[in-house]
């Protein structure tokens, strides 16, 4: 009987990779073969909506200068324009430099956050979002740096009134420092420029993620503002929007510049924070977006299976102890069959967020040549990615279980440039 | 001013790459790559057993003059139809408790050194962290239950063949669906699908050798981490190492004008 589960549990493994890697395949194809739904840029004429960037920060003098020369430098009409430079405690020269800029550019406006209670970006957001004066509201780190006509390209979007969000394309600038910050480098190129792009032709559910992306605020005043119990604000907004009848709009030629981590360590925080965060939205959508009479069969799969994404490296590392045990109780012959070369065959797309043939293809569209190399590299990566979300998903489960509070962290900078 | 992204970084993904893609030729393309594909694998799979009699019998003679020890040749049913495989058949060894414990500490020690050690390379510290641990199971398990171990060097050899087998056939299938994505480089796909298979395969033969002498010679304990970490999974290593190069060649070869026609835009 034992042994009967344990084999059960083995193929219902390989079949959660099974699902993946096709889905990943069609959209690969989708991506490389068919007509791209373009963004909303056709409607540039139109009268666009007064729209308030945001920007959490909390110790950013490194940085902060790039994200806001940027803005001021983009080519939307700035009395249209209202930058909120948000400062979450800030103990170093972030709300000095901050008033600087507003002294000379008072379209920036800062809003220092240094009272006692909660912090983090979701707090962050909700102040700023009882000062805001815009329709849509757009979101940056601190660290990005926004291309010149981006603002333009997210606000004509919400010329369509069934859009909720908009999300921009994130391109690491610092991807060819080290093999970390090439393998997100590439991660980002299929991510990007393959997935999101596929899953938005496809009238699926493109994913808002909480930076380079905007949306009605509205919506979000009316849905109660950002949960700030919840670490990945921009999966359960996402949800959120789709729930409530909604669309999310991904537009690819909406750059963005970010830097990626730069250290192993910084990347496995990261990651672990997202995968909890994400796997928080699981636990508290599943049913209600299986259930939700606003979206569509293909976008109930799409969506589920976005959901779990960061639940199936456990699953996978879970497997690897299935197999064990199924190994010393003399079971091995199990893996002479089919299923443990579909397993593996599987399981070498390495991950089910971006499998090498997605990231390939995704480069060769960017034109990227000797960047490329880095991806055999993924092998490894994958074992990393798989032992730092296994733990996210723990922190999750027991926020859940226990109704801990989450505290918000940044990503260290390594910018050091002014 | 810092430098904004019009005078530095944008020139590095230009707004033509936004949205453009392939003709839809392309899955025809596909298709006739699979058809192509048929044939070469139903060949492959005819001769896999000549295939595996040739590496069996060149295992078994180095294997022999490496451990000094009796080898012979099995046939064993695998595929119905296609037939059976050869391996190798010869004695294991089991692990003494002495050499039991000394391995469960020396995969503990090891353990705790890389939980401490600052390495600049992560994903291979936990890569061996989670094959040190698999090899403490194994150590553990001969340490407490050494006479229940269920599995002889033979079961292993049989094991390694019939994986083998099917590992070159799944490699050729997803190099070839890969690949084939990309219209108009039949040569370098060809070319680099030789290169794949033939590396691939003296990289099994090889890598079988040196498992049936390690477990030969070392015992049964390395049994788990050879099969679980150190297995089927660098065969894939080498299909996407050489799918990069496919890709790159690509890359290159797209910029040109002739094949830089070849992209539409929406």
């Amino acid at each position: 009987m034992v042994v009967k589960i344990l084999q059960g549990y083995f193929i219902f493994a390989t079949c959660i990779m099974l699902i993946y890697a096709i889905r990943h395949f069609l959209f690969t194809c989708n991506r490389l073969f068919y007509r791209q739904r373009v963004s909303y840029r056709d409607i540039y004429d139109s009268d666009l909506p007064r729209v308030t960037v945001m920007i959490p920060m909390h110790n950013e003098e490194a940085v902060l200068h790039n994200v806001l020369d940027s803005l001021l430098n983009c080519d939307y009409d700035m009395d249209k324009l209202q930058i909120i430079a948000i400062n979450d405690h800030s103990d170093d020269r972030t709300p000095e430099i901050l008033e600087e800029y507003h002294s000379k550019y008072p379209v920036i406006q800062p809003l220092h956050r240094t009272e006692e209670g909660e912090r983090g970006k979701p707090v962050g957001l909700n102040d700023a979002l009882k000062i805001a004066t815009g329709e849509v509201i757009v979101v940056f780190d601190a660290d990005y740096r926004p291309s010149k006509n981006l603002i333009k390209k997210l606000a004509s979007a919400f010329m369509d009134p069934k859009v909720g969000a908009v999300m921009g394309r994130v391109i690491p600038i610092n991807d060819r420092k080290n093999i970390l910050t090439a393998l997100l480098g590439l991660e980002r190129t299929g991510g990007y420029q393959v997935d999101q792009q596929a899953r938005y032709n496809l009238n699926l559910v493109p994913q808002y993620g909480g930076t380079v992306g905007g949306f009605r605020k509205s919506i979000m005043l009316a849905t109660g503002g950002f949960d700030t119990k919840v670490l990945a604000e921009d999966t359960e907004l996402t949800y959120r929007i789709y729930c409530k009848g909604w669309s999310v709009v991904y537009d690819n030629s909406a750059e963005c510049y970010e830097e990626s981590p730069e250290t192993w360590d910084v990347r496995g925080k990261q990651i672990r924070r997202w995968a909890r965060g994400h796997n928080e939205v699981l636990f508290t959508y599943f049913f209600r977006f299986l259930g939700s009479p606003n979206i569509n069969f293909l976008q109930k799969i799409d969506g589920t299976l976005l959901l779990l994404v960061y639940a199936v490296p456990f699953i996978l590392m879970l497997s690897l102890a299935d197999c064990m045990i199924l190994y010393f109780l003399g079971e091995m012959n199990l893996f002479a069959g089919w299923w443990i070369i579909l397993f593996m065959g599987i399981y070498n797309t390495w991950g089910n967020f971006a499998p090498y043939y997605e990231i390939g293809a995704g480069a060769f569209l960017d034109g990227m040549t000797t960047e490329i190399f880095a991806l055999p590299h993924l092998c490894f990566s994958f074992f990393f990615y798989m032992w730092y979300i296994t733990l996210g998903f723990f922190d999750a489960i027991i926020d859940k279980v226990t109704h801990r509070n989450v505290k918000w962290a940044k990503t260290v900078r390594f910018n050091k440039e002014k | 001013m810092a430098k904004t992204i019009d005078t530095q970084e944008k020139e590095r993904i230009n707004y033509t790459r936004d949205y453009r893609h392939l003709e839809k030729i392309g899955l025809l393309y596909m298709l006739q790559m699979l058809i192509l594909l048929i044939p070469l694998m139903i060949v492959y799979l005819c001769s896999y057993t000549k295939l595996t009699y040739a590496v069996a019998d060149f295992s078994a003679n180095i294997i022999s003059e490496v451990t000094g020890k009796a080898t012979s040749l099995v046939k064993l049913d695998y595929l119905p139809i296609f037939g059976g495989v050869y391996c190798v058949n010869m004695q294991g060894k089991s692990p003494s408790f002495t050499f039991s414990i000394i391995s469960c500490m020396v995969s503990l020690v090891i353990i705790l050194f890389l939980s401490v050690a600052k390495t600049k390379n992560k994903p291979l510290m936990i890569f061996f962290t989670i094959a040190l641990w698999i090899h403490f199971a194994s150590s553990l398990y001969f340490v407490l239950f050494g006479r229940f171990f269920p599995y002889s060097l033979n079961d292993y050899s049989e094991l390694y063949i019939k994986q083998q087998v099917m590992v070159w056939l799944v490699i050729m299938a997803v190099y070839m669906i890969t690949t084939s994505m990309i219209p108009d480089m039949f040569v370098y796909r060809i070319g680099l699908f030789m290169a794949l298979m033939i590396l691939d395969f003296l990289y099994g033969v090889v890598r079988y050798v040196l498992y049936m002498v390690i477990i030969a010679e070392g015992s049964y304990i390395f049994m788990a981490v050879l099969f679980f970490i150190f297995g089927i999974m660098f065969d894939f290593l080498l299909l996407v190492a050489v799918y990069s190069i496919y890709i790159y060649i690509a890359g290159c070869k797209y910029r040109n004008k002739k094949r830089g026609d070849m992209w539409q835009w929406s």
